[in-house]
């Protein structure tokens, strides 16, 4: 039920992103990855949802080797995420976006789908039903018919958020989910990350914002220069010698 | 037999060198790709035809090769700065997708193409060139003097650019903006101008490559696209956005075409040089010499 | 969409049916052969311009080949009947497969590619074809074209033959229509708007966009085999590189990812050239010069635009609306 990162190394020609970094996402509760920039915290990200594979090391869900999986794949499985730059549908209104989310249930086969059978217009009604309550709980239920490029930044990062959770994932990870909030905005964002802990779905996040991350996490882990620096509870965490060295002149 | 297909080869291939030049040189300053660039050979070669011989001009022109050839290069290379200031810039400013531009220079040389024919008709002309047409003997070769005479000229352009680009301000500033944009404008370089030198330049080598080559082909509004298409193909073969790519993409490409030409079929060197460029794309895309990018 | 609900779905359902009452109409209230032959290639045209709309429109792949998926399918038509023989039905079908094949051998391949190396790699493929068209000359009849292809008796009926393209053309218009509103066509935009985030909600963009070549292959190679037994005859001509390029520049300055949009450019296909009959590419000058222009002030095409227009103008009312009753606040003042 968790996913487990083992020995991940992650090279691009001279550089090393990740360096045989070793840890367990637990289910359940909400993990934190944290680390000065450039620590290999989104190449992590990108190597467990299988957009990167590893130069070596293995990613297990389940038990299950995933790290060569293409990303749909590892969608498919539970694994949803966002990005650190809201890569939105722009074009598409804010209900498109995240019934695209829903794909892995709306999807109906060809030949259904270019007859026009009743069966995919009732699994379509359905499904924008369901996307209402994912709009509604980020609260972007009054946007639902608007573009998705014309909304302003906040919400179109709460609408990343709600495409994501569209596709019912096991695994939620969120690519620095605060950037770019203020204080009122990054307060709500901590109530909204915790209730969705709530609905069983395990969160890692990687984040710069320190309150943010003390607040809500179970659980921390810390990379600098792509190594694993330490892990364990906030307080253990935000104690721990070599952490605040790594950061020294960094925290907020 | 195979001496002669090769330097025929060699000459056709300076031919596509000078497109595929030319693209690079857009391509690196605005990251556009320049699917007209066929039909700014067709203006120069046409404009060429029009000056040197006359045709389809109110007054009688008659004008000696060097001078055809520096003023259709200077038309082409007009043409092609309108075309950026007009078309293209918008597009670059407004960030818009990649997708448009690219349609944006099939219309470009959609609109080329049938404005040549508008000016000057649909019928191929002849065009003159400053050599004798009978082919020279050296040894069991035998070399016509217009292949020698691309290739001479070919490689003159090439290494004057090079000059240019290397040991010039102006060329230095044309780098700088190839490299980085952002850095560039800090340091006082305006980047629009850049561009558009880029346009002129472009337009200017790839008039000299239809001046080279109408002599060979006669100048009909038509003859761009197919030799646009292989300068394109040249240009990824070598690596797109390398110069040195550029050169030997199109030397390897008008080799490899005319040994095949003849060697296996005539009639189907287009086929052949297609099939090998759709190959080189599915196995290598990123060409021989991969850019710095 | 203008209108949503319940409004929409009857004034679109009763558009539609106007449509088609007008259509089948059409032969009998003005049979002229000439309009008629017009009316044929706007069924045909609209076909290969669906087509192009699903992997260029909506997928997003620039493909330049669609000419010549149109001429395959003309040519395997026409060939298997001439010279083997073969019934109508099954030519059509073999015109249909041919290009569908293809696509589905090389679109994975040709869709690893991006931006202008796939507009590269198709142009290579369509002038592929195209130079075998003109040079095979024991197969295809090189230059001289295909001679004699001949309809079963009952559709040397003009009358019957216009019936038969254009409920051809409706079918493939509800084809469309069916795949582009449900999951199909959102993962289509999603993959055109951004391929990473499509992969990261689960959509296999390689699966989805050879779905969408195989289909455009498919409907022009359709749109071939209907033309080829229109004309009863066929020549490399038709099938050009150009003609490419006037279908991404119409299926552009018509509206390119819109149902509506596809059939703007169909008629802007179609009418451009007799309007503009000065010399034989003239409207080629005017498709490139319109296209410049479209791309520079209305990208979105005369459609989309329209669509975005019409959007805009229904959320402004929606929010006075919401303002006015209360359940939505006035707008703060920026901090």
């Amino acid at each position: 039920m968790s996913i487990v990162v083992e020995k991940v190394t992650k090279t691009f020609g001279g550089v090393t992103a990740l360096s045989e970094v070793t840890t367990e996402i637990k289910p359940g509760i909400i993990t934190s990855l944290i680390g000065p920039n450039g620590a290999g915290k989104t190449t992590l990200f990108n190597v467990i949802t299988g957009f990167y594979p590893p130069t070596s090391g293995k990613v297990l869900l389940d038990g299950r080797p995933i790290h060569s999986l293409p990303p749909h794949r590892v969608a498919a499985l539970g694994v949803s995420r966002t990005f650190q730059t809201a890569l939105l549908f722009e074009e598409m209104t804010v209900l498109e976006n995240v019934l695209v989310g829903q794909h892995r249930s709306l999807a109906g086969g060809f030949l259904a789908s270019a007859l026009g059978l009743p069966r995919i217009g009732r699994m379509e009604k359905k499904g924008r039903e369901e996307a209402m309550h994912y709009l509604e709980f980020v609260g972007l239920g009054r946007s639902a018919e608007s573009l998705a490029g014309s909304l302003p930044y906040g919400k179109k990062r709460l609408l990343e958020m709600a495409r994501a959770l569209a596709s019912k994932p096991r695994f939620l990870l969120l690519d620095e989910p605060a950037a770019g909030l203020n204080n009122e905005e990054t307060a709500s964002l901590g109530g909204l990350i915790t209730r969705i802990k709530e609905m069983g779905v395990t969160v890692l996040l990687v984040e710069h914002d320190m309150s943010l991350v003390m607040d809500i996490s179970d659980h921390v882990v810390v990379l600098n220069f792509g190594r694993k620096l330490a892990e364990g509870p906030p307080r253990e965490v935000r104690t721990d010698r070599q952490v605040i060295e790594a950061y020294l002149g960094e925290e907020d | 037999m195979f001496e002669q297909l090769l330097i025929a080869g060699v000459a056709t291939g300076c031919i596509y060198a000078l497109l595929a030049l030319g693209m690079t040189i857009i391509f690196n300053s605005s990251s556009l790709v320049n699917l007209a660039q066929g039909e700014l050979l067709m203006i120069g070669a046409l404009s060429y035809v029009s000056f040197a011989v006359g045709q389809k001009l109110p007054f009688p022109f008659s004008l000696p090769f060097p001078m055809a050839l520096l003023l259709a290069m200077v038309a082409a290379g007009a043409v092609a700065m309108l075309a950026e200031w007009l078309a293209l810039r918008p597009l670059r400013v407004a960030n818009a997708p990649i997708v448009n531009a690219i349609v944006m220079t099939i219309g470009l040389s959609m609109v080329f193409k049938s404005g040549g024919e508008l000016v000057w008709g649909k019928m191929p002309l002849p065009a003159p060139s400053p050599v004798p047409p009978n082919a020279i003997w050296m040894g069991p070769v035998s070399i016509a003097p217009q292949s020698l005479l691309i290739v001479v000229c070919a490689v003159i352009a090439m290494l004057l650019f090079w000059l240019i680009f290397e040991h010039t301000l102006i060329g230095r500033a044309l780098q700088a903006v190839s490299t980085n944009r952002d850095a560039a404008w800090i340091m006082g370089i305006n980047s629009n101008r850049m561009v558009l030198l880029a346009f002129a330049l472009s337009g200017a080598l790839s008039a000299l490559a239809g001046v080279l080559v109408a002599p060979i082909t006669a100048a009909s509004p038509t003859m761009g696209a197919m030799l646009g298409l292989k300068g394109f193909s040249a240009a990824i073969i070598g690596g797109f956005g390398s110069l040195t790519g550029a050169v030997l993409g199109g030397i390897l490409l008008g080799i490899a075409e005319t040994l095949a030409a003849g060697y296996i079929s005539s009639a189907y060197s287009t086929f052949l040089c297609f099939g090998l460029v759709m190959l080189i794309l599915f196995v290598r895309p990123i060409g021989l010499m991969p850019t710095r990018r | 969409m203008m209108y949503e609900g319940r409004t929409g779905t009857l004034l679109r359902a009763a558009g539609g049916l106007l449509a088609l009452m007008l259509l089948a109409a059409f032969p009998f209230m003005r049979f002229n052969p000439y309009f008629t032959q017009l009316m044929d290639m706007l069924g045909i045209t609209l076909l290969i311009l669906m087509g192009l709309n699903l992997i260029f429109g909506y997928a997003g792949q620039i493909s330049v080949s669609q000419a010549g998926f149109f001429g395959l399918g003309a040519y395997t038509a026409s060939l298997l009947q001439v010279k083997m023989g073969v019934s109508f039905p099954l030519a059509l079908l073999a015109g249909v497969t041919c290009p569908a094949l293809l696509a589905a051998i090389l679109g994975t391949p040709i869709l690893k590619l991006k931006g202008y190396y796939l507009a590269l790699a198709t142009i290579g493929l369509g002038t592929m074809l195209y130079e075998a068209m003109q040079q095979w000359q024991d197969m295809t009849g090189g230059p001289i074209g295909v001679f004699g292809i001949q309809r079963p008796p009952i559709l040397d009926n003009d009358i019957l033959y216009y019936y038969l393209i254009w409920t051809t053309a409706v079918l493939g218009f509800l084809l469309c229509r069916n795949l582009t509103s449900c999951a199909f066509g959102r993962a289509w935009v999603a993959i055109r708007e951004n391929e990473m985030a499509a992969a990261a909600m689960g959509v296999n963009a390689a699966h989805y966009k050879l779905v969408a070549f195989i289909l455009s292959a498919g409907m022009a190679g359709l749109a071939g085999g209907l033309y080829a037994f229109l004309n009863r005859y066929i020549s490399p001509d038709s099938f050009a590189l150009t003609y490419s390029m006037v279908l991404i520049a119409s299926m552009i300055i018509g509206g390119a990812g819109t149902l509506g949009g596809a059939v703007i450019g169909t008629v802007l296909v179609i009418v451009l050239p007799e309007m503009t009959q000065a010399f034989a590419d003239f409207h080629v000058l005017v498709f490139g010069l319109i296209l410049v222009v479209v791309l520079r002030f209305m990208p979105r095409g005369i459609w989309g635009t329209a669509r975005r227009y019409w959007a805009g103008r229904r959320d402004t009312t929606r929010a006075a609306r919401q303002r006015a009753t209360g359940s939505r606040p006035m707008p703060e003042a920026t901090p």
